[in-house]
């Protein structure tokens, strides 16, 4: 552990955390960061400037990620996030997302079983909050197709 | 035996079944409860860095007119979102609600229109049997509520007062103060006042990121208008779930006293019983001296 805060503090390492309102997702060390900024995609290595940034839905990706739950995932680690925001200062990275799915937890072909159900769902209801509620369903198991395929 | 024994024993295995449901009901409220703060408790670091950001933000930004939900202006409709349950048998907690917004209807300006939606049935049906208006009920959400679904509830309300439909938005929610105290309370969300922002920006200083340029992508306009609607979401999101944690802690506490006072009654109607059994005793006892007494 404190090998890791002395590498973040040198600056040949960055400490990565990401959280989302239903709770902390990942945290831990990692040589690269990439996430989907609204500008485009965005590397994030050690000793980058001071940043805030507004993220897009998109895939998030971690590389050399040593994560300070052992039972979490390492290496590298990729998740589908809602949008949200980053901000990178002295080598520690803060993400903050809507929600983030870890894009090997994720199954295409349920997914997509997800999509076809909300789909015939919006075609029977009225406006209303079960229309809303399958709208929802929808996007998201969207964004799941569209981004998990590597 | 005795008449009025027979309905006394009824009664006493009637209150057993009521006190058999009323502690169930007390267990389940607190395993809610356990689980509620738990949620809570993963919700906080997230909240407390998008208030930290938009704190910062606003500080260097300083200029409320970058976005319409910095700025106040004539009030003409006020919309509030009532926080309350979609069940009963919580105590004071949805009445201490409806008064609050009784209250607060009150006290409303002359002339200006107020809008009321409410989270949870319960309390819909108790404002409506007030007399109060209702236009908007969200039913069977409040327990189940995940933070996607109170981010698209945000994002309507955000759009509407954008749209110029509401110009100011309050929420009605029990304050989650400690195990022991939850009190109904009001908070003003929009318009947003910056100055309460600087606030929580001083007392957010004195960290080591004092006075360091962030390069700001896209720009800090775009990105205040991001930041702006998530802090409301999250300030809702939180609202809901202390209003719940106040919720079954005034289930919990309901269905304690109800399952006290259940103990209480069938230990005065235990007491009653046995004298009506013995003094039955007594009786049959007392005929059957007397009989013996004659035949002497």
């Amino acid at each position: 552990m404190s090998d890791v805060s002395a590498e973040v503090a040198q600056g040949r390492a960055l400490w990565v955390e990401m959280r989302s309102p239903d709770g902390p997702i990942w945290s831990g060390s990692a040589t690269s960061v990439i996430l989907p900024s609204i500008k485009g995609t965005m590397g994030v290595l050690p000793r980058h400037a001071p940043l805030m940034a507004a993220l897009e839905v998109g895939r998030a990706k971690v590389e050399g990620g040593v994560p300070a739950n052992p039972k979490d995932a390492s290496g590298t680690v990729q998740w589908v996030t809602g949008d949200g925001f980053v901000e990178i200062f002295d080598n520690r990275v803060l993400v903050l997302v809507d929600f983030a799915d870890n894009t090997e937890d994720i199954d295409v072909e349920r997914a997509r079983a997800a999509r076809d159900r909300a789909k015939a769902r919006i075609l029977t209801y009225e406006q209303g909050v079960d229309r809303a509620r399958a709208e929802l369903s929808m996007r998201r198991a969207m964004v799941r197709i569209q981004h998990s395929r590597p | 035996m005795a008449k009025g024994t027979k309905e006394l024993k009824a009664r006493i295995t009637g209150v057993q079944n009521i006190q058999k449901i009323t502690s169930a009901m007390e267990m389940v409220a607190t395993q809610k409860l356990k689980r509620l703060q738990g949620r809570a408790e993963s919700a906080r670091p997230y909240a407390e860095k998008i208030q930290e950001m938009v704190a910062r933000l606003a500080k260097s930004v300083q200029r409320p007119d970058l976005s319409p939900l910095l700025q106040s202006r004539k009030i003409e409709c006020v919309q509030h979102l009532v926080i309350s349950a979609d069940k009963g048998l919580c105590g004071g907690y949805n009445t201490n609600t409806v008064r609050m917004v009784q209250a607060v209807l009150a006290d409303a300006e002359e002339g200006v229109e107020q809008r009321v939606q409410v989270l949870g049935s319960k309390g819909a049906r108790l404002l409506a049997a007030k007399g109060l208006p209702v236009d908007g009920v969200y039913e069977d959400v409040v327990e189940k509520i995940d933070f996607i679904r109170v981010r698209n509830l945000t994002r309507e309300l955000v759009t509407q007062y954008l749209n110029g439909e509401i110009d100011q938005l309050n929420v009605v929610y029990t304050a989650f103060l400690s195990a022991g105290r939850q009190r109904a309370a009001t908070v003003s969300l929009l318009p947003i006042d910056p100055e309460s922002l600087a606030k929580s920006a001083i007392e957010e200083g004195g960290k080591s990121d004092e006075g360091v340029e962030f390069i700001v992508e896209p720009d800090q306009e775009t990105l205040l208008k991001n930041l702006l609607p998530k802090f409301l979401e999250v300030k809702v999101y939180s609202a809901i779930l202390e209003s719940l944690a106040s919720e079954f802690t005034a289930r919990r506490n309901a269905m304690k006293q109800a399952t006290d006072s259940a103990d209480d009654m069938i230990h005065s109607l235990k007491r009653e019983y046995n004298r009506a059994r013995q003094e039955s005793i007594t009786n049959e006892l007392l005929e059957v001296i007397s009989g013996a007494e004659a035949l002497k």
